[in-house]
């Protein structure tokens, strides 16, 4: 009875492949499942005299098609995809917190500025002023509330890590558990093809979150790497993840840690690769962090100069100006120092202090401060990792420690701020080598900040200084402005009295001599005048005419008369630079008999910040006269001397500025215009100094809101201008996005063809299935053709014994 | 197994062009959101170096905005002041007449004296059209910046008029012109400068000049030449060293004494001392003085520092010139009024006829070269106003070039789009319908 054997083998072969197919039909939709396929194979044939009869089919096994190596490409380009989407995503979230046009901060603060414009039209107006201060607090208003903003993102985007750490956490132990049930079923023989569908949706799953790299051990279990090394699954066992804080603790920055086997690894967002937790890591961390930034600059920046500026004015009562805004106050949110688990400062490290210097300079980033030494060590801004050397004098009981920064340009250590801003340490503090702090700058300027007052009457917009022309000029000079740079003015009444049209004496220079005296006029110091060019408070000669402030020191003693220098004089005053400077012989020629000078000499002349320039040729010498090397300007700027003696190769002089007190002068800037005659004169004076000011109303002076208006053109934020500073903030984030977006579309792409290719061996195919339900229905009806056949057989054999 | 290259899952398919159809519906909403709101910059990411443009653009042009209105102001206070101006010449010149017409040997005192009254108001009308104040509440000649009311007199000690603001000039800018003018400059005298002096001729005795004889002055002038380096009138350098320091300038007096026509007949002998009040130049010794009795002589007066003068008539025992600095117009219309009015007889009259006349001469001059300056000031508002506008233009279209959407470019775009959702959308639903389950009977 093999034909009917045969055929019954066949009808349920073919009626496995039917089911499988149905199967196939059924999971047509199901995510993650493996298109399958039964693997039919002809049973042995039985040898006879006449070859090998065939015995029919059997179906061998069920099989599942998938390419791993599509899988797991196909799983990596998905987590960069969701890596990019999510990032892209919050940074739309990012750049809507900063409008353009008249609804954003940038228009709030243009509209500030310009409404001092009314107050400088009509000084007196409480109207104009009310709306000045009015202005002032929309703008402190919007900034908190894009800070506020800001706060909230971050809020969010904390708590969405939480909570796609725990679903990966979840996923973990369900890929573990998975893996303990493939292991358990490898013993079968037959490959457990829903459960390694399961395996593999899960680890799709679990890189839509982070990206891991999965590898494959022999007992059919998978090891789940993160970060390329950090096992998460093992076998059947999942190690979990948790957020955690940074070195410094800083609340604004999220890490997430690897907890195994009770030791905690803090892995790097860098490091992450692709996968939603990773984005959202890399957006709170890098481009919140710049926007927290951008926005704290421009905030600290405005409001600083306004409350600089605004405290050098009067207001309507003729009381010094206060603040605009509330000054920040940097405190221990500004300063980190590392926490546990991180190596702590040394005990006696004590805090840094932080001021704000030139707000001109600042740079959007958090600054790290590391000490080398106790007393050296260098400050790196973290945008863009630029470092700057710094030495530490610490502090004692009774004084505060201070920091010199290296002058980019000449590598001395003599500024005292870095990008605007200055260092100190409080009482007491001596840290140690090692030691490091954080520096967040910006990081909470705008969160608090507010208008401090709204009595229109305090508005400064009175200048602290007025000035007035004589009145028997007869030039043509007109007053373009006059700022004050100290409230009250110091150092007042001042006058210029020009000595022809570009030359002018000021009476601030020799308070003691009688300025108004013509026969004083020759003590005082010519200045250029240039129309249009501001007369500065500084713009005084460092050295006077007259004595001479310069002492001299020769080295290399040999012969008689020994080398020295004499007829040291200043020849051209205003071309002094205070330089000390070092003069170096470096050829001398010889008598060849006598071993004495004569000839001509070589020197160098070295600066002490211009550097070294020449050699020069000294003239011609000869031993037996007395020998004078005369050097004069301007190889020795506005000096002149002569080299006298034994001069040698390798004798040198050292030319000093004797210590010298630069004249205390008046604090403002003056810029006047047209061209005056001699004898013309401008007097600068407090504004209430009554002999002066020939009984002016100081109420009527719009001095100050001028210098307010004038803050508009401030080169600040990076060289652009202050009222530009938030056009180039919002094209800085605007670039962010814009590149975000082009790599989220980019890495969806590449993740949807990819998945269309894993499909592409894996997914049910329905006319693929219909063609094989046909092929295999027939085969299922010949089967049972076959069977009819066998019975018929059968009918006609028993017939023949009826 | 079979090849992937021509299989697709069927699941896949129905994703992919799910996925497609939505990304086609959200490019065809942005841009519906770029049409509606007329922007191609919506966002700064559309376009970031754009949108920085074009916030920019906006920032200048809401800071023309306000320039210009600042500028409106500002103009306004000049026409107001160059207005203000033309009235005070107008009244100057009213009064000048009507000092003309007082000369007239005709009048007697009393006629005189009536249209000294005229004066006074002419004078009242000038002194408050100086003080004067724009829309602001500023005054509109307050120079660097002064009191509320910049000139204030008649004072009881000299000088009589001060000007309460700081002399000097504010200079326009490229977008501004100042709010005010230098009204030291148009109202007030400083004798270096403008040689404003009036000169009085009594009899410390008789009060008068009698009417038998006439004594005039003619006007004061400079006894050195200016400064040529300078052109700077020196009137002398320790009177306006004083006057700097705060001293008025000195009154100068000259009295006869010792007249003698009796000694030498027909010839009369004497001489004047010159008093200085104050004394800043030191003593003066006196000038002797002849001339033939009982004739009219001309005498050259270059005794008093700095000062020189011709005294024309018959001078007698006990006459006093008198010479006063008039420090601001207001001081040469009260001198005239008070002088006119005052005169006893016509001698007194023409005297303080010729020399109001001069003064007030002096005084329009310079009124009109403020005039002229204010006037400058409009000419270069109007030039401001004109570039500033063309400014304003420029930068709208750099704004709108920044970030506003070509519409004919945004229709034909949606057009294309809207097209190809339509045939996504119909091939989707054909494709799908296609299956071999539909032939299997």
């Amino acid at each position: 009875m093999s034909v009917l054997n045969i055929a019954t083998r066949a009808l349920l072969a073919n009626q496995t492949v039917l089911q499988t197919t149905g199967n196939n039909i059924a999971n047509v939709n199901t995510p993650g499942y493996s298109r399958q396929t039964a693997v039919l194979q002809t049973i042995e044939g039985q040898y006879s005299g006449s070859g090998y009869i065939g015995k029919g089919v059997d179906v061998l096994t069920i099989q599942r098609n998938y390419s791993q190596f599509l899988t797991r490409q196909s799983a990596l380009a998905s987590a960069t995809s969701a890596g990019d989407t999510t990032r892209s995503d919050k940074l739309k979230q990012l750049e809507s917190i900063f409008p353009g046009g008249t609804s954003g901060l940038g228009a709030a603060v243009n509209d500030m500025l310009n409404a001092f414009s009314d107050v400088a039209s009509a000084p007196t107006d409480l109207t104009a002023r009310t709306v000045a201060l009015t202005r002032v607090s929309e703008t402190a208003s919007r900034m908190r509330s894009a800070s506020q903003s800001l706060d909230d993102l971050q809020l969010g985007v904390k708590q969405e890590i939480a909570q796609k750490v725990d679903s990966i956490n979840t996923l973990a132990k369900s890929i573990a558990n998975v893996n303990d049930r493939i292991a358990r079923a490898q013993g079968s023989g037959q490959s457990p093809n829903d459960l390694l569908d399961q395996r593999d949706q899960l680890i799709r799953d679990l890189n839509q979150y982070v990206q891991t790299s999965s590898i494959p051990a022999t007992d059919g279990t998978v090891g789940i790497f993160l970060a390329g090394s950090q096992a998460l699954v093992l076998g059947s066992t999942a190690a979990s993840l948790t957020t955690t804080s940074d070195d410094y603790n800083d609340p604004l920055k999220t890490k997430v840690a690897l907890l195994r086997t009770g030791q905690s690894i803090i892995m790097d967002e860098n490091m992450l690769g692709g996968g939603s937790v990773s984005g959202l890591l890399k957006f709170q961390n890098t481009d919140l962090a710049e926007g927290r930034n951008l926005l704290g600059r421009l905030t600290l920046a405005i409001s600083t100069s306004m409350n600089d500026q605004h405290k050098l004015g009067l207001d309507l009562d003729g009381k010094l100006g206060g603040n605009l805004f509330t000054p920040t106050v940097f405190g221990s949110g500004n300063i980190l120092q590392p926490a546990a688990p991180a190596t702590l400062n040394s005990i006696t490290a004590g805090t840094l202090t932080l001021a704000t210097g030139d707000v001109t300079k600042f740079a959007a980033s958090d600054y790290v401060v590391n000490f080398s030494t106790a007393t050296t060590g260098s400050v790196t801004r973290l945008s863009d990792g630029i470092s700057t050397a710094f030495q530490f004098t610490p502090g004692n009981a009774s004084q505060d420690g201070s920091f010199l920064f290296s002058n980019p340009a000449t590598g001395n250590y003599d500024v005292s701020q870095v990008d605007g801003l200055k260092l100190g340490s409080v009482l007491g503090s001596a840290p140690a080598a090692g030691d490091r702090f954080l520096l967040k700058p910006f990081s909470t300027s705008a969160s608090n900040i507010s208008a401090e007052f709204s009595t229109p009457r305090a508005l400064a917009v009175a200048s602290p200084i007025a000035g007035k022309m004589g009145t028997t000029n007869t030039g043509s000079l007109q007053l373009t402005s006059l700022l004050a740079r100290s409230n009250p003015p110091t150092n007042v009444p001042v006058s210029i009295r020009f000595t022809g049209p570009n030359t002018y004496i000021r009476s601030d220079e020799f308070p003691a001599l009688d300025f108004n005296n013509p026969a004083n006029f020759a003590s005082f110091t010519p200045y250029v005048y240039t129309s249009g060019q501001a007369i500065e408070y500084s713009q005084a000669a460092k050295y006077p005419t007259s004595a001479v402030p310069f002492s001299a020191t020769a080295t290399s003693l040999l012969g008689n008369p020994p080398f020295s220098v004499d007829n040291l004089t200043i020849t051209n005053p205003a071309a002094v630079t205070g330089e000390t400077y070092t003069i170096n012989v470096s050829s001398v020629g010889l008598d060849p008999v006598l071993g004495a000078p004569w000839g001509q000499a070589t020197y160098t002349i070295t600066g002490s910040t211009s550097g070294t320039s020449g050699p020069f040729a000294s003239p011609a010498f000869n031993y037996n006269l007395p020998i004078s090397i005369p050097i004069s300007n301007p190889s020795l700027p506005g000096l002149s001397m002569n080299l006298t003696g034994d001069v040698r190769s390798g004798a040198s002089v050292t030319i000093k500025p004797a210590s010298y007190t630069e004249p205390v002068l008046s604090n403002w800037s003056l810029t006047l215009q047209g061209s005056p005659k001699a004898g013309d004169t401008f007097t600068i004076f407090d504004i209430k100094d009554s002999t002066n000011n020939n009984g002016i109303n100081l109420t009527l002076n719009a001095g100050n809101a001028n210098a307010m208006m004038g803050l508009r053109d401030t080169a600040m934020f990076d060289g652009s201008a202050l009222t530009d500073g938030y056009a180039s903030m919002i094209s800085q984030i605007g670039i962010r996005t814009q590149s975000a977006n082009y790599s989220a579309d980019v890495s969806s792409s590449i993740a949807a063809n990819l998945e269309k290719d894993r499909t592409g061996v894996s997914g049910v195919n329905l006319d693929e299935e219909a063609s094989k339900l046909l092929q295999y229905q027939q085969a299922y009806q010949a089967s049972a053709k076959v069977i009819q056949i066998a019975q018929g057989m059968f009918d006609t054999l028993m017939q023949t014994f009826r | 197994m079979t090849s992937s290259f021509i299989r697709t899952g069927s699941a896949n398919t129905f994703d992919a062009a799910v996925r497609n159809i939505t990304s086609r519906q959200s490019a065809l909403a942005s841009l519906q959101e770029n049409l509606t709101s007329g922007k191609k910059v919506v966002r700064a990411s559309d376009d970031p170096t754009g949108a920085a443009n074009a916030e920019r653009a906006l920032t200048r042009i809401s800071r023309i905005v306000t320039d210009q209105r600042a500028l409106e102001s500002q103009r306004n206070a000049i026409t107001q002041a160059e207005g203000t101006l033309g009235d005070v010449t107008d009244a100057l010149q009213r009064f000048r007449e009507l000092v003309v017409s007082a000369g007239d040997g005709v009048h007697s005192g009393a006629e005189r004296r009536s249209i000294a009254i005229e004066l006074q108001g002419l004078r009242d009308q000038i002194f408050s059209l100086a003080n004067r104040k724009d829309t602001n509440g500023l005054p509109l000649f307050s120079a660097l910046g002064s009191a509320l009311a910049p000139f204030v007199g008649p004072q009881a000690s000299a000088p009589d008029y001060t000007f309460n603001g700081l002399p000097g000039q504010s200079a326009s800018s490229d977008v501004t012109i100042p709010f005010t003018l230098d009204g030291e400059s148009a109202f007030m005298n400083q004798p270096a400068r403008d040689l404003v002096f009036n000169t009085k001729v009594s009899n410390s005795v008789d009060q008068l000049i009698s009417t038998d004889r006439t004594l005039t002055t003619d006007n004061v002038v400079l006894s050195t030449t200016p400064d040529l380096t300078t052109n700077r009138a020196i009137v002398t350098a320790t009177a306006t060293a004083a006057q700097a320091a705060g001293a008025p300038y000195p009154q100068y007096t000259l009295t006869f004494n010792a007249m003698d026509s009796t000694t030498t007949p027909g010839t009369t002998t004497g001489s004047y001392s010159i008093t200085e009040n104050p004394s800043v130049s030191g003593p003066i010794a006196d000038v002797p003085i002849s001339f033939p009795t009982g004739k009219p002589t001309s005498i050259a007066v270059s005794a008093v520092p700095g000062l020189s003068f011709t005294l024309s008539g018959t001078p007698q025992e006990h006459d006093t010139i008198t010479i006063d600095a008039s420090p601001s117009v207001f001081s040469v219309l009260d001198n005239a009024i008070k002088d006119i009015s005052n005169a006893a007889n016509n001698n007194g009259a023409t005297q303080a006829v010729s020399q109001a006349l001069h003064n007030i001469d002096i005084s329009m001059s310079r009124v009109s070269a403020i005039r002229g300056q204010a006037g400058d000031l409009l000419n270069r508002a109007d030039r401001i106003s004109t570039n500033q506008d063309k400014r304003s233009i420029q930068l709208e279209s750099d704004r709108s070039r920044a970030e506003d959407l070509d519409m004919v470019k945004g229709i034909a775009d949606f057009q294309n789009k809207q097209t190809g959702y339509s045939a996504a959308l119909q091939t989707y639903a054909q494709v799908q319908k296609l299956s071999l389950f539909n032939f299997i009977g």
